[in-house]
């Protein structure tokens, strides 16, 4: 399957303490060619979801020089949720839920297994990262005055947050089957 | 008054500049009206060259989707101000959008109004990645190239009158990314 040097955009509206939040996630390719641009993007993040596929050992074992990346060149605050995807593909596991949740709890993580296919954890870990995001912002460790920190307030609803950029990184690569740009 | 030869233009923010005033329009186009509702670092500010298109094949034919022509806003800019060639292209599409996604305000069913139709930024490439070239200038159609391979065509719509000239700027855009770094440098 062919891959996407390109981030593709997406948005999603979700309710947290009754308050409705737009969540704007950017897709970004796992090449290593795109490393460099993909640095350039971090700083404007509320939260990022980091991404290894549990059938392939090698993705998983990216994931420090990707989290070193992610903790250089964002915000300290930034929330960094581990996801370990294809759990719906149990006969190929190469990555036990184990090593993915010791990996998560030593780099101060959240974790969640996921599978894209059957959709099993999908929402849980978009809503649960902004959770994360909602909580720091009400101890005040996001500046939400501040649009660097990826956190717009909404313009309809003043007490609506918009969190910013949320950036998968997904060492997998993404493929593109569509033939439409 | 702007400058005749391509290789004047000393920075791409000039270059938007002008060739907003060569069309005689306004500078803030749809996509930058998207950038600046401050949605997407780094692009919030970014000085942006941007045209709508239909996506065709190779052959010319548009491309459906759900029953409707592929129209794409493209727009080329810089993610940084210090950069004085643009570095990026944007994609976008517009998208329809229920009454409850767009405000927070609930509507009684038998009361809800029409869906609404939004630009939104659906991608964005370095420009490192794409090859942008003409595939036929008669039909105003621009070929675009990415690195895995796949190439994309476009066709650029709008109004007749201002066809002609939105094509000559993007001519001159082309031209302008394809110089040499150092040789666009001493320009």
């Amino acid at each position: 399957m062919p891959t996407s040097s390109s981030v593709e955009f997406g948005a999603r509206m979700i309710n947290i303490d009754s308050k409705q939040i737009k969540l704007q996630i950017w897709d970004t390719a796992g090449q290593e060619s795109f490393r460099s641009i993909t640095r350039s993007y971090y700083r404007g993040a509320a939260g990022a979801l980091l991404v290894y596929d549990i059938t392939r050992r090698e993705t998983f074992n990216h994931l420090t020089t990707w989290l070193e990346d992610a903790r250089q060149h964002s915000s300290s605050n930034m929330v960094i949720m581990l996801i370990g995807n294809k759990s719906d593909l149990e006969s190929r596991r190469d990555v036990q839920k184990a090593e993915g949740e010791a990996f998560a709890r030593e780099h101060g993580l959240v974790f969640m297994e996921t599978s894209a296919k059957t959709s099993t954890n999908v929402e849980e870990a978009f809503i649960d990262t902004a959770k994360e995001i909602y909580r720091k912002i009400q101890q005040g460790l996001f500046d939400v005055n501040n649009e660097a920190n990826g956190i717009k307030i909404g313009p309809q609803q003043p007490s609506g947050i918009a969190p910013g950029a949320g950036t998968r990184h997904s060492p997998q690569g993404s493929g593109d089957s569509s033939g439409c740009c | 008054m702007c400058v005749g030869n391509i290789r004047s233009y000393f920075s791409f923010r000039s270059f938007t500049a002008c060739a907003a005033s060569r069309n005689q329009i306004s500078i803030m186009g749809d996509l930058q009206r998207v950038l600046g509702k401050g949605e997407y670092a780094p692009f919030t500010s970014a000085p942006i060259f941007e045209s709508n298109f239909v996506q065709v094949n190779r052959r010319g034919e548009p491309i459906y989707v759900h029953n409707r022509p592929n129209c794409v806003t493209v727009g080329i800019c810089a993610s940084s101000p210090s950069l004085s060639l643009p570095n990026v292209m944007l994609l976008a599409h517009t998208v329809t959008k229920s009454p409850q996604e767009v405000t927070s305000k609930p509507w009684k069913v038998s009361k809800q109004p029409p869906t609404m139709e939004q630009l939104e930024l659906s991608r964005f490439f370095p420009l490192k990645f794409v090859e942008i070239s003409v595939h036929n200038a008669e039909k105003r159609r621009l070929k675009l190239k990415l690195a895995s391979g796949r190439s994309f065509y476009l066709e650029l719509c709008g109004p007749p009158d201002e066809q002609h000239l939105l094509f000559r700027q993007w001519l001159r855009l082309i031209s302008l990314l394809k110089l040499p770094q150092d040789r666009y440098n001493n320009t």
